[in-house]
């Protein structure tokens, strides 16, 4: 499926800005982004509930742009799931079959009973959606989409409705249904974690625009902006000025400490200017506790406000010396001897492999 | 290349048979749904209350001068809406109370209290006079009543007075006072007034302090119903009023039946339509009319 | 309170005992009950001529204006036109402009064409009176209805009308059938517009009720009144359960956008 340069705008408002997307047969993709970002726009004009203002939608050869959504043949599995409330299960799977004049017979009876058998609801097909539980009607709402064999599917925060342990279940039995048919799915979610632990690649949406696509892996360990560093996994932001670059690193200035960041490689353009301002992101897997006396002048030093746990890890929250508004997190390693204490001074050694420059934060 | 084909394919036919948004109607199929209401309201309605405006100007100002010269119809016009007033008076001082218990009753209080409030409702309003007339005749059951407790000797004139009036209006109007209320009081979320108690206000306080200022929308909406239902009421006046207590409704009801002077009839029906009008144009806000009057369901 | 449950319900039920008393005015304790003046209301050809021209209005009014009324709150919650606001305060006019200014008018336009007493010119009249309860309840249950599953249907391939007669219509069917009971209700309890567009060829009911309250007050009034009450209070109790039946299996929920 291919969509060039599309484009939704409301009036004089932009909802999606040209957005160009490729989705492999077969591909789990995500597009993730905050409310606002213009992904669920996406999702209904490729549905053909509402037409692009301008661009292309294609699915495999076939035009689909101005389509009316009934002859597209994409399926669709709602955010609330859309079942209809007067129909059994199993009148609501057969309904699309029904569309196309396919529901008699006993190839149908078949399809519709294969389709219960994938999504485990057999005994449940006289029921209404009312008597379902909210996994339950998910599942429905799954079969209902997969039974005319759609080439694409779509999926509007399929789960949000959803408590966590069930949503985590769902995420695996998403992925395993779509893994047994090979279906081609485009996944909407503001969830950043599910769209990590789900897709094969994943659509960072920003304020209309996909700000980066690429594997979860990529995204995580080479955002391209502080937005997508931000949005994917947590991170910290440490501004600091540039201060001499060679070829291979460049120097922050934090207060009194220069930090050597790893120049990106493959990006020779990527040069900052002597003494501009610029942000330090660090992950907080990549930022390492020591005890105050390891302070030297490549680590940033710093108080111990509190510190979360978090099932494996713990989390350390530090006040920067000298920067009063600054709280960085920081996982403290397991190793580490006797955790330590709150309001106890602590050294910070950022991992300098790890870390990616971004330019200062404008205000807006 | 496929930006241009599918632009192209945008012409403006296409905008009005294509909805801009799936979970729309497209522009034509809209007017083709609204068409049938056009239709009948502007053949059944709008005609009609058109035709009517006119015939009031068929002496050119003539009928509006004789009304507003003639001492006793500026009488009528001023008793009108004093009772319109009264009687919404009336219906907010007993239905708030009603309204209030039905969001605290519970079982089969509730049940009751609901059955008081709309049977009367899809009561035929004739049904309802007619039964005023049964209690407070000469003869009726009030008088039998007053005898035989002795507090008077001979039988009381109860019917045909203006007070007979306020109060029949008020009992057929008080559950379109009822119903705002209640529709909006049920809406307040309880921890409002959980949170005024645990916060130190005594139940009056909060009541004061909290829930009625909070209900005054659903109240005021209630009482613009009122107003407006009680302007323009025709069938209680006529069946229990006398001629001491004639209004703008039975006045015209008289100027049709009686004197046939329709052009006068019709002016004093467009001052009555304005006056509604009016009202319904500057508290349409605070009426929101399918709010208030879904509530009657 | 129980004071004021009082003044609203009393008034409704003393026709009960009224219609069953033996004396031409109510007394208590009555002295004696019989069923004659219902005999006499059944049996009085003016009071049945009278009823049954009012059920044939009540009926063909109950009919369109749900017809023009469901039809106009569809293009109100779900059309795209300009003046939606305007559509939905013409739907409600009915409901402010006072009967008898609409009774004054109709009559005015009726009467020319000789369609007053006439099954036309009150279905006409009642239908427009009727319309906005149609409206409001059609419209309720519209926005009620979780808008995505109109577009569950179309991508399950339902066309528009598909969509429609198998998604939207079985589940506003139950408010939609409320909204004709309570239209024929509006219709058969009219009496004020009816009071001007009857004349002596046709009489609709609360006519005929009104013309003997003001003239001959009997207790065949109170007879034709209890059978009326309860056969409204019966469609009404119908009408409520239907809406009953509708609400637990409404999901609603708005749409992310």
């Amino acid at each position: 499926m291919t969509l060039r340069h599309v484009e939704k705008t409301y009036g004089t408002v932009w909802a999606v800005r040209q957005t160009d997307l490729e989705v492999g047969a077969g591909e789990f993709v995500s597009i993730v982004g905050p409310s606002g970002s213009g992904k669920t726009t996406l999702l209904t004009m490729i549905a053909g509930f509402e037409p692009p203002t301008a661009g292309s939608i294609r699915v495999g050869d076939r035009d689909v742009t101005m389509l009316a959504p009934n002859r597209r043949n994409i399926g669709m599995v709602f955010q609330k799931y859309a079942l209809f409330p007067h129909m059994t299960v199993r009148q609501n799977i057969a309904f699309p079959l029904r569309m196309r004049d396919l529901a008699r017979g006993q190839s149908a009876d078949k399809r519709i009973d294969a389709m219960l058998e994938l999504v485990q609801l057999h005994g449940l097909q006289h029921r209404y959606p009312h008597q379902l539980s909210g996994g339950q009607q998910q599942r429905v709402a799954v079969a209902r989409t997969l039974v005319f064999d759609p080439p694409v599917i779509l999926m509007d925060e399929p789960l949000g409705a959803l408590d966590k342990k069930l949503r985590e279940a769902m995420q695996f039995e998403i992925k395993r249904i779509q893994e047994r048919i090979g279906a081609t799915v485009i996944y909407v979610t503001h969830d950043q974690e599910e769209a990590l632990t789900m897709s094969d690649r994943v659509a960072v949406m920003h304020k209309g625009r996909v700000e980066q696509i690429g594997t979860p892996s990529d995204l995580y360990s080479n955002p391209d902006s502080a937005f997508v560093a931000d949005f994917v996994g947590s991170i910290n932001f440490v501004p600091g000025i540039v201060c001499g670059q060679d070829r291979s690193h460049t120097g922050i200035k934090v207060r009194n400490t220069v930090i050597q960041v790893p120049r990106p490689t493959g990006r020779s353009t990527y040069r900052q200017r002597e003494g501009a301002a610029v942000r330090i992101a660090a992950r907080p897997e990549h930022i390492s506790i020591a005890p105050y006396q390891d302070h030297d002048a490549q680590s940033l030093s710093g108080t111990i406000e509190t510190i979360v746990f978090a099932g494996a890890t713990r989390t350390a929250l530090v006040r920067l010396h000298g920067s009063p508004d600054l709280v960085l997190r920081a996982d403290v390693p397991s190793s580490f001897r006797s955790l330590p204490q709150r309001g106890s001074h602590v050294a910070l050694v950022l991992c300098s492999e790890a870390l990616r420059i971004f330019d200062a934060e404008r205000v807006e | 290349m496929n930006i241009v084909a599918s632009h192209r394919r945008q012409g403006p036919l296409a905008a009005i048979i294509r909805p801009r948004h799936a979970s729309r109607y497209a522009p034509l199929t809209s007017w083709l749904l609204a068409f049938p209401l056009v239709a009948t309201f502007a053949t059944g309605f709008l005609y009609p209350l058109s035709k009517l405006v006119a015939l009031s100007f068929a002496n050119g100002a003539e009928s509006y001068v004789r009304l507003l010269e003639d001492f006793l119809y500026v009488r009528v016009m001023t008793t009108t809406v004093a009772t319109a007033a009264a009687v919404t008076v009336f219906c907010i001082l007993l239905g708030y109370p009603v309204a209030f218990a039905m969001t605290r009753l519970r079982g089969k209080a509730a049940l009751i209290t609901a059955a008081c409030v709309f049977i009367p409702l899809w009561t035929s309003v004739l049904i309802r006079s007619y039964a005023w007339i049964v209690l407070l005749q000469r003869n009726g059951l009030v008088n039998d009543f007053l005898q035989s407790a002795g507090l008077s000797d001979q039988p009381l004139k109860l019917l045909y007075t203006l007070g007979t009036v306020v109060m029949g209006m008020t009992h057929i109007l008080l559950p379109f006072a009822i119903l705002p209320i209640y529709a909006t009081l049920r809406t307040l979320p309880p921890d409002f007034a959980r949170a005024a108690a645990n916060l130190g206000a005594g139940p009056f306080r909060t009541f004061f302090s909290i829930t009625l200022p909070l209900s005054l929308p659903g109240l005021f909406a209630g009482a613009i119903l009122c107003f407006v239902l009680a302007l323009g009421f025709y069938i209680t006046p006529a069946l229990i009023g006398g001629p001491g207590s004639m209004l703008m409704a039975t006045l015209i009801g008289q100027q049709t039946t009686v004197l046939l002077d329709w052009p006068f009839a019709a002016a004093l029906s467009t001052v009555l339509l304005a006056v509604a009008l009016l009202i319904v144009f500057l508290f349409r806000r605070a009426l929101s009319l399918s709010k208030g009057f879904h509530s009657v369901h | 309170m129980t004071l004021i449950l009082l003044f609203l319900i009393l008034p409704t039920l003393i026709i009960i005992p009224m219609s069953l008393s033996t004396t031409s005015h109510l007394q208590f304790p009555p002295q004696g009950l019989t069923w004659m003046w219902y005999a006499a209301y059944f049996s009085d050809p003016d009071w049945m001529a009278a009823t049954w021209f009012s059920l044939r209005i009540a009926i063909a009014t109950s009919l369109t204006a749900t017809t023009v009324g469901t039809l106009a709150a569809l293009a109100i919650v779900r059309g795209d036109v300009p003046f939606k606001g305007m559509l939905h305060a013409l739907s409600m006019g009915p409901l402010v402009v006072p009967h008898i200014v609409l009774g004054v008018a109709l009559y005015l336009v009726l009467s020319p064409l000789q369609l007053t007493g006439t099954l036309a010119g009150f279905l006409i009249g009642h239908t427009v009176l009727a319309v906005p309860f149609v409206v409001i309840t059609v419209m309720a249950a519209l926005q009620r209805l979780d808008p995505a599953l109109d577009l569950a249907a179309l991508n399950c391939g339902a066309n528009r009308a598909q969509a429609f007669i198998h998604v939207t219509l079985p589940n506003i069917a139950p408010s939609l059938a409320s909204g004709a009971v309570f239209s024929f209700l509006a219709s058969f309890d009219e009496a004020t517009v009816a009071f001007f567009i009857s004349d002596v060829g046709g009489k609709s009911i609360g006519r005929k009720m009104f013309e003997d309250i003001d003239f001959n007050l009997t207790p065949v009034i109170a007879a034709a009144s209890t059978v009326v009450v309860f056969a409204s209070l019966f469609l009404i109790g119908f009408a409520q359960l239907l809406l009953k039946a509708e609400s637990p299996q409404i999901q609603t929920g708005e749409h992310d956008q």
